[in-house]
């Protein structure tokens, strides 16, 4: 495992003046004939220039959704229902067709979990490239098709593979030029969903090598998704953690790794194995994750959580500062006073 | 190349298998045409005469091995017999000279068919649920199940008689002899219209669904969402991206129709007394003109074949997967 360089250090938890993307109180719904599905509730994080953030949460609490959010790629029954999404200072979900279409890709580009699926089989590599540049910036075939080999290049790919079709690469290569893809236009946040899931582990380590390599050369932030802590707490400075639509709780990676407040965050570290010193007993969850037709009332953990007590039940915890750029939404958590609320009468 | 190859091996092998059943299939019957044919008149037919005419249609007394060696040569010659209801034209001047209509009616339908039905199936997808995806396909189907004769003579009725726009019958006017004149061109045109059109409203709905159908999942695939995240225009990534992969299986289906138009339309042909081989066929049949039905089904099967393996060039063309490296 890498460890974080000083410089990285001094970059945890803070959040850059202007932050790249700013989501605030997103809310996203699903409409489904029993009634609405809320899957993200009342969801907000900033992320800086150059930070990677991660998001971290079981299968179906919402992470994917958030992605797709910020892209604006949710189709029905999917549906933006609250909330701003701050891209760059602007506003994405104020955006019409044609304004939404020349942001997407030069400003936030997306790395999809499936390699093998996000490539259309039937354009050769090349040419999937060439139609960023052709679209985006009105360049001319052959100057695009330069730039696709440079891309190639930049991501350990031969420029030869131009003119391959997606079959004839491997998966790791196929997700190396969907990384490539995401780059065309150097947008200034890349979000990547699971980009390593449908990988052998060899493969994953590579291309988180890769991603992170690329992420200090060239200094665009991420939005990490993914629900390998390990890998996460690798890569990303700070992350979020998410449980049944609602964060649970945001942290430097180091700090939640070491000393996660949040019962279902602990739970999560819990269940992964340690790489290195001596063998741990591994503890998981009880039960599945909640029904999110008819989550639980209060807090959301609460069915599932050990520690929980009468109050969770009926009182949703917000997500508030715990300690220092640490963030919770735990009743049991004890709270750190805001400074300005100490002021108060 | 090799696989190509391949395919045209297996379309070889296949042809021989045809020819094959074509010569024993007949030959497994009891009776022979010729004493059928010639049941009325046999009383009145010297037994030399009946032998006479047995020779001229091939069925000797040789050992059938003999028969089906001497059948193969024959077809390779183009030589397929002597029609016994157009006697004495030989059968391949009798396909010869439907065919070209029977291909004329058949391609122009067929092609029309297949690039609007396919091109509202595009749309309709893309646009699910909007007004062209839920008011075309019912409405074609609706069309496309009425009986074939009943709409093509209820379009005969309202266009050629009621209104009086298009000729009734016939490929061309009558007085009119074929040249390459813009006269003659004309009312060839005309004289299709409604036979092509009543088959392109029976078969549009058929290809509109299919393409809609392998749209819709197509637009589900992530290369599409990926697309979409890419800022593409929309036209492009319907067409280059989603119409691009969901118009293999309709070239498969286009491929298999291609081969049967050489079939002929029989009811279209009945209905507005268009000359082609699928009347030919039927005519043949009840007269017990052996020799053209075998030629026919013959050259339905060649074309069949030779259109599948049409379809294998373009496939390859189309689906880089498809390419053995």
């Amino acid at each position: 495992m890498e460890t974080l360089t000083e410089q990285d250090r001094a970059n945890i938890g803070r959040t850059a003046a202007a932050p790249v993307l700013s989501v605030k109180n997103l809310q996203v719904q699903y409409a489904a004939e029993s009634g609405n599905v809320t899957a993200v509730d009342d969801v907000s994080f900033d992320i800086g220039a150059g930070e990677v953030f991660g998001l971290a949460g079981e299968s179906g609490c919402g992470k994917s959704t958030i992605a797709n959010a910020v892209m604006r790629l949710l189709q029905t029954p999917a549906k933006i229902t609250g909330g701003s999404i701050e891209l760059a200072g602007r506003n994405l979900l104020d955006l019409g067709e044609e304004e939404l279409r020349r942001t997407r890709w030069r400003d936030v580009a997306m790395v999809f979990q499936s390699a093998m699926n996000s490539l259309n089989p039937v354009m050769t590599i090349g040419d999937q490239i060439v139609d960023v540049f052709t679209t985006h910036e009105r360049m001319p075939k052959k100057a695009a098709r330069e730039r696709a080999a440079e891309l190639l290049k930049l991501v350990d790919i031969s420029p030869d593979r131009l003119k391959s079709y997606p079959h004839q690469l491997s998966g790791g290569m196929r997700q190396r030029a969907v990384i490539a893809i995401a780059l065309a236009l150097k947008p200034s946040l890349l979000i990547m969903d699971e980009p390593t899931t449908a990988l052998d582990v060899v493969v994953q380590q590579e291309i988180m090598h890769q991603i992170k390599e690329l992420q200090q050369r060239l200094g665009f932030s991420i939005l990490f998704i993914t629900h390998d802590i390990s890998l996460m707490v690798e890569l990303s400075h700070r992350m979020a953690v998410m449980y049944a639509g609602k964060l649970v709780e945001v942290a430097p990676s180091k700090d939640m790794l070491e000393n996660p407040l949040h019962p279902y965050t602990n739970a999560l570290m819990g269940a992964f194995p340690p790489l290195t010193g001596p063998r741990v007993e591994l503890t998981g969850l009880p039960d599945a994750p909640p029904n999110m037709a008819h989550p639980p009332t209060g807090c959301r953990f609460h069915p599932r959580c050990p520690l929980a007590i009468d109050e969770c039940r009926t009182v949703a915890p917000p997500l508030l500062p715990k300690t220092v750029n640490h963030d919770a939404a735990c009743l049991l958590v004890p709270g750190y006073v805001l400074p300005r609320e100490r002021s108060r009468p | 190349m090799v696989f190509l190859l391949r395919r045209l091996g297996f379309y070889v092998i296949a042809f021989w298998a045809c020819i094959t059943l074509n010569f024993f299939l007949p030959r497994l019957m009891p009776g022979d045409p010729v004493s059928r044919m010639f049941s009325q008149v046999q009383s009145q037919m010297r037994p030399d005469q009946v032998d006479a005419l047995r020779r001229l249609f091939g069925l000797d007394d040789r050992p059938l091995w003999e028969q089906y060696i001497a059948y193969i040569g024959k077809i390779f010659r183009g030589d397929m017999g002597i029609s016994l209801s157009r006697f004495p034209s030989p059968v391949s001047e009798v396909i010869g000279s439907q065919i070209g209509w029977t291909l004329l009616l058949g391609g122009t339908s067929l092609i029309i068919a297949v690039i609007l039905g396919n091109f509202l199936g595009i749309l309709a997808a893309w646009r699910r649920g909007k007004f062209l995806d839920s008011v075309f396909p019912p409405l074609l189907i609706f069309v496309g199940s009425f009986p074939y004769f009943w709409l093509a003579m209820a379009a005969l009725y309202l266009f050629g008689i009621t209104l009086g726009w298009l000729p009734l019958s016939h490929a061309f006017s009558t007085g009119l002899s074929p040249s390459f004149s813009l006269k003659y061109i004309n009312d060839v045109a005309a004289h299709l219209i409604l036979p092509a059109l009543t088959i392109v409203l029976v078969s549009i709905g058929g290809w509109m669904l299919g393409m809609r159908n392998t749209m819709i999942a197509t637009t589900a695939e992530d290369y599409i969402t990926m697309a979409r995240a890419k800022g593409l225009r929309p036209a492009r990534i319907m067409f280059q991206y989603a119409a691009r992969n969901a118009m293999l299986p309709s070239v498969t289906s286009f491929g298999m129709s291609l081969g049967f138009v050489v079939g002929g339309a029989l009811l279209t042909e009945t209905v507005f007394a268009y000359p082609g081989i699928g009347y030919q066929l039927l005519t043949s049949v009840q007269a017990l003109d052996y020799p053209l039905t075998q030629g026919i089904f013959l050259t339905i099967t060649a074309a069949v074949l030779a259109a599948n393996f049409l379809v294998d060039i373009i496939y390859v063309r189309l689906d880089p997967r498809v390419r053995v490296s």
